[in-house]
């Protein structure tokens, strides 16, 4: 049987700031790739722009 | 450059905050280690009430003025304060646990209204999705923002209001600067997280409405047929 510790011990809040600080680098994250990405698109010039009538990439081959 | 800046700063910040929280302060006479959890859950409590009242005032902004920078300020509030609500509840949720006995009870009024602020905020963003027209969107958006922020002082004072678990505001108290008084280190590490996690919120916040400004062009550009590829995507404005 594997102790877990007791609920309200130091590994149990470090477990409960894990999470907060986890899940904040997360989103900081993928705001920051959000970010570059939506740059990116802004700096592609316009004849770059996939168009509707492209035909669709065949990722298989 | 700066932000770059800032962004090292706030992390650089938050690791020096959580480790003395963690490791620096002694544990609490009565609560134990759990009392730990206070620093974090008071920060991003205090941090999410600042998002809404910013995602508040910018909707004031965008219904006066109509300036889309508010439409952004205001949405960035909003995406932010939700991760930092989300963060309150569950670090309030690991500290009840090991204090009260029990990680929720609907019947606190602290923690029902808190989960309604959250609930609030969540359908402000889902909102944002009905529509692709920048201006309507806004619009809309707005009187949401403003009808949701009633929400932040019925949080804030439902502890003083109505009787319920939780313990009663931990900042404001007209004569502590903590409510119940603590020991210096205990501030100081509060005041510490506190100061770090502002500053991860202002780099989140900064970045956040770039990003909103960039969407915001981008479909005012498919609009304008700048860009033929998004201009397909984005439906043409309703007469």
């Amino acid at each position: 049987m594997i102790d877990l510790g007791t609920i309200g011990d130091l590994a149990f809040v470090v477990a409960a700031y894990g999470v907060i600080l986890g899940g904040t680098g997360l989103y900081a994250l993928t705001l920051a790739r959000r970010l570059r990405g939506a740059r990116q698109t802004r700096s592609t010039p316009a004849s770059d722009q996939p168009r509707p009538s492209d035909p669709p990439i065949d990722r298989r081959a | 450059m700066a932000t770059r800046v800032l962004g090292i700063g706030a992390l650089v910040a938050v690791a020096g905050a959580t480790a003395f929280a963690l490791f620096g302060v002694p544990a609490d006479l009565n609560q134990g280690e759990a009392q730990r959890i206070m620093y974090i859950h008071v920060a991003s409590a205090w941090l999410a009430y600042l998002s809404f009242g910013v995602t508040a005032a910018a909707s004031v902004w965008w219904l006066v003025r109509r300036d889309p920078r508010a439409d952004a300020v205001a949405l960035a509030g909003a995406e932010v304060g939700v991760l930092f609500t989300a963060s309150t509840i569950w670090a309030g949720m690991m500290w009840g646990r090991p204090v009260w006995g029990t990680y929720w009870q609907w019947e606190d009024p602290r923690l029902t209204t808190t989960a309604l602020l959250l609930a609030l905020y969540v359908g402000y963003l889902l909102i944002r999705r009905l529509t692709d027209e920048p201006a309507r969107r806004a619009t809309r958006a707005a009187v949401v923002g403003l009808v949701a922020a009633i929400d932040i002082p019925i949080v804030h004072f439902s502890v003083v209001w109505w009787r319920g678990l939780h313990q009663g505001p931990t900042f404001m108290s007209p004569d502590t600067i903590l409510n119940p008084p603590a020991p210096g280190q205990f501030v100081a590490a509060l005041l510490l997280m506190l100061g770090a996690f502002s500053l991860a919120w202002l780099w989140m916040m900064v970045n956040r409405y770039r990003l909103a400004r960039l969407e915001w062009e981008a479909e005012e550009s498919a609009r304008r047929g700048r860009l033929p590829g998004l201009a397909a995507a984005v439906p043409a404005p309703r007469p």
